[in-house]
């Protein structure tokens, strides 16, 4: 499983940066929805030796790699391909106590500096960080934390609910799972009802449950509008938001249980 | 499939009006028709015993008469008009009190009718009118939810101002005041020389309680025994004074300490049909507040924990509906006063390990094996030991954030769909269960889809179907079947069987079972 040297000619791979008790689902899961290469930078290697409870059991041992070294070093970013990777989890450094939030946002920061195109998630401890990081380049944050308390709430209002979000968050081929994809050209201009109605009737197998738009917003600095953030999700459009029309850049809320191939449609 | 939606809007809107109001499902001014319309039945049955003893106002008791009557009448056809079966509607039991509330004066307005042209048949007639008291029967559900928070109110004010002690007080000072006054005109009038001011019996009356409340001895009475009595009276005040004085500080220092606090559950008070949840940690907060959320305050939520009076709020809005009870959850005492026969839910909070919170799970199952638990655990295994408790679902945490993690790669962009559908507001999406509507019964999940896409009234969207047992909620299902690949037999929807569904709150189509609500299977509010 450890191979050195061996990350530099990867592409559109997954890095971990740092372990914890969450790696082993986090890299079974990845497996299990398809052949995607994931590597590991662990820093203390005793860590993740004395811890044999966090190495994945059911994983394909061709495409996951381990490097030790810190998530700092430019050196182990390169060694790890960092200009090519598809996405990076930056994990809560055990070593780091209750302050890794700290550690862990500068790793996604250097991270996102050294290839912006890189998706990056962080895994959060406290949610009194988040608004922090709702300011800086990270793109997705996930707090434990938060998880607990709304699908405790949910799973009191609703007994049971929380297989609905185990089946949707569960990466397995046999389960469906949210998609976010882009609009394709062939679906520009139609409207979110004829769109829906287009894939019930065409028996397509996706729910359409919402879609993404981005506003144009007034840069004063700039004098001109820029297509950019902030992005409005609409779920569950209600009456009037079903008229509205795709256009180029916004993207589509499915359910599905593959990646939908909106050429198709 | 599509629907008349403006016939339908202007018919659900007057529905919506006209029947009870439901807190949080009915609009404001369904409350506001139905406080109406209670005054409306109280004040009518009024005007009988009314009528009877000022007849010199006959006159405007008639003309208010007349109102009501056409009132009833108006709220008698609109309820006809609003129902679901228009047929049977007036059979129905409601449906009958109506009408008879109405009959005896549409009656006395018949001069034709041959009772009525003798004085007692016209007095039956209007006696008769009061059988519109059956009416309230229709409002028995709201007058219940105010009467139990007035109750509940009536308890809390009666602990934190400690009306019992000052009660009781009171009482002591106010025998001390009957007795010193009589006693000291007793002894005046006795023993005392001409012309003092306790030989006048009611201003004996008035000294005495400027002795026993101020401590002056302005008019003393002039023979020895009636100095003694006195002196014993003065004591008597200023023990009361120095107690009231300690007891209302006492209130005040205390609420001082608790302004940013939990408020304590009075012991006197008996909660029903609330959600408990029992340990504390870091989450508290923000489950009280998603849950609130969920269901707009409507229930009551009790926090046991033996740190539960010390745990600080900021913001008391959200903590209005909650009380906290600082016990040991695991004392069986404990348990037995938080009546967990009547509770809806159960939510137990993991603390220090998992072990803690199983054996509290045990102790709840143990007293009432039929409320749904919900424990939070720190490690798998811990599932597999109580797997067997039917009534209890266990929530490892940790898991969903390694999912969620993993979503998040894999597919960008997630996690803030999965956020907005976890979180309960005005603004976001959650998941429901609703009944197949009849329209509905025998046609496709396509069919299901298709007729919410042009579904106006509401925004719903059908995402999967629950074959799950009633008892045993979202354990078999299918999330978007059509990609799966399954009988086509199987999409065909059955009256047995759930939609799964996205919607901003509890969907109105959906019919709710008082059964269901009752026994918690559904909480109201979203």
């Amino acid at each position: 499983m450890e191979r050195e040297n061996f990350a530099r000619n990867l592409t559109e791979h997954i890095i971990i940066c740092n372990c914890n008790e969450k790696v082993k689902n986090i890299i079974e899961e990845i497996h299990s929805s398809g052949d995607i290469v994931v590597v590991l930078i662990v820093q203390k290697k005793e860590l993740w030796e004395n811890n044999s409870g966090w190495h994945p059991i059911k994983y394909n041992k061709n495409s996951f790699f381990i490097i030790f070294g810190s998530p700092f070093n430019s050196d182990v970013l390169q060694s790890v391909a960092i200009e090519s990777a598809k996405a990076a989890i930056i994990l809560s450094d055990p070593l780091e106590g209750e302050h890794a939030d700290a550690i862990s946002t500068l790793v996604a920061l250097n991270i996102e500096y050294k290839n912006p195109r890189v998706h990056t998630v962080m895994e959060l401890l406290h949610s009194i960080n988040r608004e922090h990081l709702n300011r800086m380049n990270v793109d997705e944050v996930v707090c434990l934390g938060d998880i607990s308390e709304k699908l405790i709430a949910q799973s009191c209002i609703s007994p049971g609910i929380k297989n609905i979000f185990k089946n949707l968050m569960s990466a397995s081929k046999d389960t469906p799972q949210i998609f976010v994809p882009e609009i394709t050209d062939n679906l520009l201009g139609l409207s979110y009802k004829e769109l829906a109605k287009s894939i019930i009737e065409k028996k397509y197998p996706y729910i359409i449950i919402g879609f993404i738009y981005f506003r144009m917003v007034n840069s004063s600095k700039i004098g001109k509008f820029l297509s950019i953030d902030p992005k409005i999700i609409v779920m569950n459009p209600i009456k009037e938001q079903k008229n509205y029309q795709f256009k180029k850049g916004d993207k589509l809320i499915l359910i599905a249980h593959k990646k939908p191939d909106l050429n198709l449609l | 499939m599509r629907i008349d939606s403006e016939k339908k809007t202007i018919k659900t809107h007057l529905k919506e009006i006209i029947e009870i109001y439901k807190p949080n499902e009915s609009p404001k001014i369904s409350l506001y028709v139905d406080i109406f319309l209670i005054i409306s039945i109280i004040v009518s049955c009024l005007l009988v015993p009314l009528e009877h003893y000022y007849p010199k106002y006959q006159d405007i008791f008639w003309i208010l008469e007349l109102f009501f009557m056409y009132l009833f009448v108006i709220e008698y056809f609109l309820r006809w008009y609003t129902s679901s079966n228009r047929l049977k509607y007036p059979f129905t039991a409601l449906a009958i009190i109506d009408l008879v509330a109405i009959i005896p004066t549409i009656l006395v307005l018949s001069s034709n009718f041959i009772i009525l042209r003798t004085f007692r048949g016209i007095r039956l007639l209007r006696v008769l009118r009061l059988i519109r008291l059956l009416k309230f029967l229709r409002y028995g559900f709201l007058l219940y939810l105010y009467i139990i928070d007035l109750k509940i109110k009536y308890g809390e004010i009666k602990e934190r101002y400690r009306l019992n002690n000052i009660g009781t007080l009171f009482i002591f000072s106010g025998i001390a005041w009957i007795l010193g006054a009589n006693i000291l005109y007793l002894t005046e009038k006795s023993f005392g020389s001409e012309n003092t001011i306790f030989q006048n019996y009611w201003s004996s009356y008035w000294n005495t309680i400027i002795v026993l409340i101020s401590g002056i001895e302005d008019k003393e009475p002039t023979s020895f025994l009636g100095k003694i009595e006195i002196t014993i009276l003065l004591i008597i005040g200023i023990c009361f004074v120095a107690v009231i004085t300690g007891e209302i500080i006492s209130i005040l220092i205390k609420r001082l300490q608790n302004i940013d606090k939990i408020r304590v559950k009075p012991k006197s008070i008996k909660l029903r049909n609330h959600i408990i949840i029992l340990g504390y940690n870091i989450h508290l907060y923000n489950i009280i507040k998603q849950i609130n959320s969920a269901l707009d305050n409507n229930y009551y939520i009790l926090l046991v924990s033996e740190k539960a009076d010390q745990i600080k709020i900021d913001h008391k809005d959200d903590f209005k509906k909650v009380f906290a009870y600082p016990a040991n959850p695991l004392e069986p005492s404990t348990l037995n006063h938080i009546n967990l026969q009547e509770a809806f839910r159960v939510v137990i909070l993991s603390e220090n390990s998992d072990n803690s919170a199983l054996m509290k799970m045990v102790a709840v199952y143990s007293r009432n094996s039929q409320i749904p638990i919900l424990v939070e655990i720190k490690d798998e295994e811990s599932i597999l030991k109580a797997s067997f408790l039917d009534s209890s679902e266990l929530i490892v945490n940790r898991h969903f954030g390694e999912q969620l993690l993993s979503q998040a790669v894999l597919n960008e962009g997630v996690t803030i769909i999965y956020d907005s559908l976890m979180t309960f507001s005005k603004d976001t999406n959650e998941f429901y269960r609703i009944k197949i509507p009849s329209e509905l019964i025998g046609k496709t999940f396509q069919d299901a889809q298709l007729y919410f896409l042009d579904y106006e009234i509401e925004s719903i969207i059908p995402i999967g179907i629950d074959y799950s047992p009633e008892n045993e909620p979202f354990t078999k299902f299918y999330i978007n079947p059509l990609g799966l690949n399954i009988d086509s037999e199987q999409l065909v929807l059955k009256k047995d069987c759930l939609l799964i569904v996205i919607a901003f709150e509890r969907p109105k189509i959906d019919y709710l079972n008082q059964e269901d609500l009752w026994k918690g299977r559904i909480l109201l509010g979203t």
